[in-house]
């Protein structure tokens, strides 16, 4: 059991002045697979990310990463984690070589040794051509992907991304994807934060989604999308005297006039398909368009936190 | 992959190891802002050729009967070696403060290295830093004519004062820069300890002072510089030689 487990987090509470950030948070990450805290802004992500960081003190609870206690053996955890922040952590005076090669000295890594590991992981996250220009001159992209190649150089077991992609393009944001994917299949832990749903949808083996200092559901995407309702069949038909036919058909649906569209509550799957079909069959409905509905995060977000979905 | 297992108290070679590393990146930003640096050490070389071609010449004849510029020129060099480890004090507070505003620093304190180094990394550079600017000026001041005649030791002496100072102007400006909640903030912040050498005996006697040296005003300038004068017992006049360091170091 403990060697399975990278993190965890048993009853961790952490308050500013009177302000409670965090009221009691639960959390077991296993090694190799990949938990995201997802949660609105102002909801504690990056608050448990400095405290599993050893940047901040808890105020209460047991917090453990690779079996050591964050405040007790701060120093184990440091060698074993790498952290990228929301705030890139890289040095604009130096270029994005010295800087790679800052963090090969820091880790006393052999000087050849540091210098090839440097390079090969400025060529992994493609920024080999800008290596020997100062990170100031950087895209956001670029300055991301070199705090997580700095990240990278001590090769840590565990990883902490808080908001990794926020402010980047869609294609820089796969790219990021992409590389949180090869860590994980080479046996990396990760923990990240996110705002973006989709993005927890991807990568995350768990998800926990955090709101007003509690984790207030937990599970994989599909347990979560599970947990709330909002799966219909909609059906659309040609004409609205078809609408008026078809509402008869299916008394619980909530029809739009304006698009002939029904939605059919019951499930956005098969099986509820099925029923749907059968029914309108019997009714003799000509049915013009169909589409299923699953629940997506979006709808787990809003049901869960009560908040809007971030745009 | 083996596992880096650092204790919470990493031992010496990594004390020293980070310590260096921190001070090649500490002079490599240094390298990098060359701007800042030359600000800082043309400050008190604007003040130098200021105080000794436009008032060097009034002050100079209130010193030494019959005194000039050169007499004001040996007095106030001293005073001004030390605006400029205040000059650059301000550049290792603007360091320190654009160093805490940048994410990095929150990735040093979470990495498995001697955290003091990230600071002592800056104190060392800024004793570099210090040295260079302070061969600068007083580059500037042999240039103006600036004849000291302390021996081995007497430089020796001022080298050691100078670390000494150095090194408490550093450690307070970190301390400003660390407390500072933005670069300008910092910046600004030892303004004050420029001011200093002017409120002391830096740049001008506070009040008339027993002249001791006797003799002509060309064989013995300054009754008040840094240098022995040599021709006087130290008996005779015993806070001579170092009046205006000391009067400014107690001010500091």
């Amino acid at each position: 059991m403990e060697r399975q487990t990278a993190i965890a987090v048993a009853g961790l509470r952490r308050a500013y002045g009177e302000h409670e950030v965090l009221a009691g948070i639960d959390l077991t990450v296993p090694r190799g697979t990949v938990y995201a805290l997802l949660g609105p802004n102002g909801a504690g992500k990056t608050t448990v990310v400095h405290i599993l960081s050893t940047l901040l003190r808890p105020d209460a609870g047991d917090v453990r990463v690779l079996g050591h206690d964050v405040v007790a053996e701060a120093g184990a955890v440091r060698a074993a984690i790498g952290v990228t922040g929301q705030v890139s952590a890289v040095d604009g005076l130096l270029t994005g070589t010295e800087n790679m090669r800052l963090m090969a000295a820091l880790h006393h890594l052999d000087r050849t040794e540091g210098a090839e590991r440097c390079a090969d992981l400025l060529a992994r996250l493609d920024l080999t051509e800008a290596a020997d220009r100062p990170a100031t001159t950087y895209s956001g992209g670029m300055r991301r992907r070199l705090d997580l190649a700095m990240t990278l150089v001590g090769d840590p077991q565990v990883i902490f991304l808080d908001e990794p992609t926020t402010g980047l393009d869609p294609r820089s944001r796969r790219a990021l994807w992409a590389i949180i994917r090869e860590l994980v299949a080479r046996g990396v832990t990760i923990l990240l934060t996110t705002q973006y749903l989709e993005e927890a949808d991807q990568l995350a083996d768990r998800i926990g989604v955090l709101d007003g200092g509690r984790i207030v559901a937990e599970g994989t995407a599909d347990e979560l999308k599970r947990r709330v309702p909002g799966g219909h069949v909609r059906i659309r038909v040609a004409t609205a005297d078809d609408l008026a036919r078809a509402g008869a058909v299916f008394p619980t649906a909530t029809a739009d006039p304006d698009t002939l569209a029904l939605d059919v509550p019951g499930g956005g799957d098969v099986t509820a398909l099925r029923a749907v079909l059968d029914r309108a069959d019997a009714a003799g409905l000509a049915i013009a368009d169909l589409t299923l509905h699953t629940p997506d995060l979006d709808d787990v977000f809003l049901a869960l936190t009560g908040q809007e979905v971030p745009a | 992959m083996t596992v880096l297992t650092t204790p919470d108290r990493p031992d010496r070679p990594a004390v020293l190891a980070d310590t260096r590393t921190m001070l090649g990146r500490g002079v490599r930003r240094l390298l990098r802002y060359p701007s800042l640096t030359i600000m800082l050490v043309g400050i008190p070389v604007v003040f130098l050729l200021l105080f000794v071609y436009v008032l060097g010449g009034t002050l100079g004849a209130g010193l030494v009967p019959g005194g000039g510029r050169s007499d004001y020129l040996a007095y106030v060099v001293p005073g001004f070696l030390l605006l400029t480890v205040a000059s650059s004090g301000q550049g290792t507070a603007i360091g320190v403060a654009m160093d805490m505003t940048e994410g990095i620093i929150a990735r040093f304190r979470t990495m498995a290295i001697h955290q003091p180094s990230v600071l002592s990394g800056h104190a060392f550079g800024a004793v570099i830093q210090n040295f260079a600017a302070l061969l600068v000026v007083l580059g500037v001041a042999l240039a103006l004519g600036y004849r000291p005649d302390a021996g081995p030791l007497g430089w020796l002496g001022a080298v050691g004062l100078l670390l000494l100072v150095v090194l408490a102007v550093t450690w307070l400006s970190m301390a400003l820069g660390l407390g500072a909640k933005s670069v300008e903030t910092a910046s600004n912040a030892p303004m004050v300890l420029m001011l200093l050498p002017f409120w002391a005996p830096g740049s001008c006697p506070p009040s008339p002072c027993p002249r001791c040296c006797g003799g002509s005003p060309s064989t013995s300038p300054s009754p008040r510089s840094w240098r022995p004068c040599g021709r006087c017992s130290p008996g005779a006049c015993p806070a001579r030689p170092t009046r205006a360091w000391r009067s400014a170091g107690a001010s500091w």
